[in-house]
């Protein structure tokens, strides 16, 4: 049996456990971080980090609620309470939303500040080459120039 | 004005006084008026004889007009420098107009004292500062007085030797030259020509008046020079022993100065007998014509040279050496002739049978002239003919033939003894087949062997068509005179120009020559320049401005040879000033500066380093754009993945700071 099988078979039976043992914050969890688990499965990119940012806002808006239930009242209708508020998971999904949307922008902006950045510096060494040839001709620029 | 002192008058010509290649004004000595004198100013094409007028401006003799002085002078009516040579003017005119003249013969007991001795005389006078006359004709002969008693030689420098002269006053082998191909000659010539002038004075004509020259020849080679002029005339008994002793075909017997100077002192000799020629006991028909000795069958052949070709390379011709002549030796000498003509394989046929009768006619006849076609010139003369063919614009194509088939060392090799002449002869034609293999570059070529064999020869090049460059020294005067009037095109140094600086200066100048002969602008312009600045250092004089401003406006591609565009401009705002100075070698430092060059060279590469460098960026960065979208969205990717994982960790950690306070 190989090791990936081991990990596999083991998260299972974690899963089994904490679902006896969690229910509650299993049931929020597996509800408020669909988006997340969305996200990890639709993510082609090369990087396959769009989880991590979906997941981190999608986590984030979710976080007063987890840890409402933790500290206050652990119950499975409290769960299924916090699970049913319309206006709990428009924020919990409108925060994975707004991570996914960051996840797709962000690079056209890196992308925007990197060109800018090189245009400038290609016309600075072209204004360079230019001020050599003004002085030296078109000889400069030719590898096989005699003498 | 010659020299500040002579006036030479244009407007009043002196026909009677021209010479072949020079025409007579009159003159006058601003120093002593009154004192008969007239100019001969070289106006034909031909070359005069330069060191023959340094040698005879010093001799004073009876028998000679005396030169009094020469050198270039302004000549209006050419608007050109022309060459000037003051002589004191004979005043009773030529003895005789033209050849054809007859006169009144000179039955003067006295003649030997009255006219022989003093031209005698004065041919050892001219001997004893090394110059033969080769004039020596009576129409170059004049009563030196009104009364017509005492004649002296006529002018000898204007024109190249030997040229003007009549067949009748040449000897044989001279006479079978083209006139430009006589060469120098010897003294001896002179000493014949003197005999020719002497029958013919004491007869009134010219014997031979009427016969074409070819006849002359002919004449003289079948019955002697002796018997042709004299044989039949009445001349005064007392002359026959010295006509005969002057007029002695064979060179070693000719009088010369001593014998006639014992002569004219009383001694008598032994009468001079012509050498009989080695006959053949049965005749060799050549142009259905008789021959018994090879002289004459050589002759005979030079004349007729398509004909007679077939018959020297059939090996009839030999074979009568052997039978007919009974002479192995000289059979053997044809055979190798013939051989050594067609060893060469790559010329034509016609080459070939041109090249082996020219060196069979040398065997044959190892005193007269080198034959080749149409040529017939002495070593010493082919300088002349080649002058006078470029001068008048002729083919030179058998000059050229005649030194790259190396038909003067055939000559060379039939001499009977050993001369160290023949040593010099012989490195000299090497030299000159040198000269026209590298006839593509400038101081090589045709125009090197002119200014090579003729040490007279002004320079041709078209630029001096209104100068006079005689010496290496007339040079840069002449270009600076006509440096002003140029335009920044024409170069100062073509091909004759080159030559004649060449062959001229003393100095090694292979370098500049090199450089000159450089196809690269830059290199030739250099090399140009240095060769005048190498003059100019060498020879002077100390300024050119003419010459400079010429040369100034051809710096062109060595400006251009430096890279800087700062440093161009630089030198076109110093050259001017460096013009102004008038000093080639000067201008040629500055523009060739070693260090500057350098410093130029070190820089451009640097340059050219920055912008390969500058180059490899861009390319670099252009590239790099092709791959920001995977960079940009790989960090974009990153940043927002930490950003949002940031913001849950700070979430998490305000939640629950908020239930523990």
């Amino acid at each position: 049996m190989g090791q990936g099988m081991a990990l596999k078979v083991g998260v299972v039976l974690m899963l089994a456990v904490g679902l006896f043992l969690f229910l509650p914050t299993v049931l929020v969890l597996v509800v408020a971080m669909l988006p997340t688990g969305a996200a990890l499965v639709v993510d082609r990119s090369a990087s396959r980090s769009g989880w991590l940012c979906v997941g981190g806002l999608n986590f984030a808006a979710l976080a007063p609620s987890l840890f409402e239930l933790w500290f206050e009242n652990n119950t499975l209708e409290f769960a299924t309470g916090i699970i049913s508020n319309v206006f709990t998971l428009m924020l919990i999904y409108g925060a994975a939303a707004v991570g996914w949307i960051i996840y797709m922008t962000m690079p056209q902006v890196i992308a925007s500040v990197m060109d800018m950045t090189s245009s400038h510096r290609i016309e600075r060494l072209k204004a360079h080459q230019q001020d050599l040839a003004e002085e030296w001709g078109p000889e400069v620029a030719r590898e096989d120039t005699r003498e | 004005m010659l020299r500040d002192r002579f006036a030479i008058y244009y407007q009043s010509p002196m026909p009677d006084l021209d010479m072949p290649n020079a025409k007579a004004f009159a003159a006058e000595d601003r120093r002593q008026r009154g004192r008969p004198m007239f100019a001969l100013v070289v106006t034909g094409i031909l070359p005069p004889r330069l060191h023959v007028m340094k040698h005879l401006k010093g001799v004073r003799s009876a028998g000679v007009i005396p030169l009094v002085e020469w050198g270039p002078v302004d000549w209006p009516p050419m608007e050109a420098v022309r060459l000037a040579l003051i002589y004191e003017q004979p005043l009773g005119g030529r003895v005789m107009e033209s050849m054809t003249d007859v006169i009144t013969a000179n039955q003067d007991h006295q003649f030997a004292k009255t006219v022989l001795r003093p031209l005698s005389v004065a041919l050892g006078e001219l001997n004893n500062h090394g110059v033969n006359h080769r004039a020596i004709r009576p129409t170059n002969l004049f009563y030196a007085d009104a009364a017509g008693t005492r004649i002296v030689m006529g002018d000898c420098a204007t024109s190249p030797v030997g040229l003007d002269q009549p067949v009748v006053c040449e000897t044989i082998e001279s006479g079978m030259c083209q006139p430009e191909g006589r060469g120098a000659g010897n003294f001896s010539d002179d000493y014949y020509a003197l005999g020719v002038c002497a029958v013919m004075l004491l007869i009134g004509r010219d014997p031979t008046a009427g016969l074409d020259d070819a006849e002359i020849v002919k004449r003289k080679l079948n019955q002697g020079t002796y018997a042709t002029l004299v044989s039949d005339q009445r001349v005064p008994l007392n002359m026959i022993e010295v006509l005969r002793g002057l007029l002695a075909d064979d060179t070693s017997q000719r009088w010369d100065f001593e014998q006639l100077d014992l002569w004219f002192n009383g001694r008598r000799m032994s009468p001079v007998q012509a050498r009989p020629l080695r006959r053949a006991q049965r005749a060799f028909v050549f142009m259905n014509q008789e021959f018994l000795s090879t002289r004459h069958l050589a002759h005979e052949m030079a004349t007729h040279w398509d004909k007679a070709a077939p018959i020297v390379l059939e090996g009839k011709l030999e074979i009568w050496l052997r039978r007919g002549l009974d002479d192995n030796q000289l059979a053997d000498q044809v055979a190798m002739a013939i051989r050594n003509a067609t060893a060469a394989s790559e010329r034509s046929r016609r080459s070939l049978n041109d090249l082996a009768l020219a060196n069979v006619l040398i065997v044959m006849d190892p005193d007269a002239p080198i034959r080749f076609r149409e040529v017939r010139a002495h070593m010493d003369g082919f300088g002349g003919v080649l002058s006078a063919q470029l001068a008048r614009g002729q083919d030179t194509r058998s000059i050229t033939d005649v030194i790259l088939a190396e038909i003067p060392k055939m000559w060379l090799g039939v001499r009977e003894s050993f001369s160290p002449e023949y040593v010099q002869l012989d490195g000299t034609f090497k030299e000159l087949r040198e000269f026209l293999l590298d006839g593509a570059n400038k101081g090589a070529g045709l125009e090197r062997c002119l200014y090579e064999m003729n040490d007279s020869q002004p320079c041709l090049s078209p630029l001096f068509e209104k100068e006079l460059v005689l010496t290496i020294r007339d040079v840069l005067p002449a270009l600076d005179r006509i440096g002003t009037r140029m335009d920044g095109k024409t170069n100062p140094l073509d091909r004759h120009l080159v030559a004649f600086v060449a062959a001229r200066f003393p100095k090694e100048i292979g370098p500049q020559l090199l450089a000159l002969n450089e196809s690269d602008p830059k290199r030739s312009t250099l090399g140009m320049l240095s060769l005048l600045a190498v003059l100019q250092w060498r020879l002077g004089p100390e300024v050119v401005h003419g010459l400079c401003s010429w040369v100034g406006g051809l710096m062109g591609p060595i400006i251009n040879s430096y890279q800087s565009r700062e440093r161009r401009r630089a030198l076109e705002q110093e050259i001017p000033r460096l013009v102004r100075k008038g000093s080639l070698p000067e201008l040629y430092n500055f523009v060739d500066n070693a260090d500057e060059r350098k410093a130029d060279f070190d820089e451009f590469q640097r340059a050219r380093a920055d912008w390969a460098m500058a180059q490899q960026q861009i390319h670099n960065l252009e590239s790099g754009q092709v791959g920001a979208d995977e960079t940009a969205e790989r960090m974009g990717q990153k940043a927002a993945a930490t950003g949002a994982v940031g913001v849950a960790i700070l979430s998490v950690g305000l939640v629950l700071v908020s239930y523990l306070m």
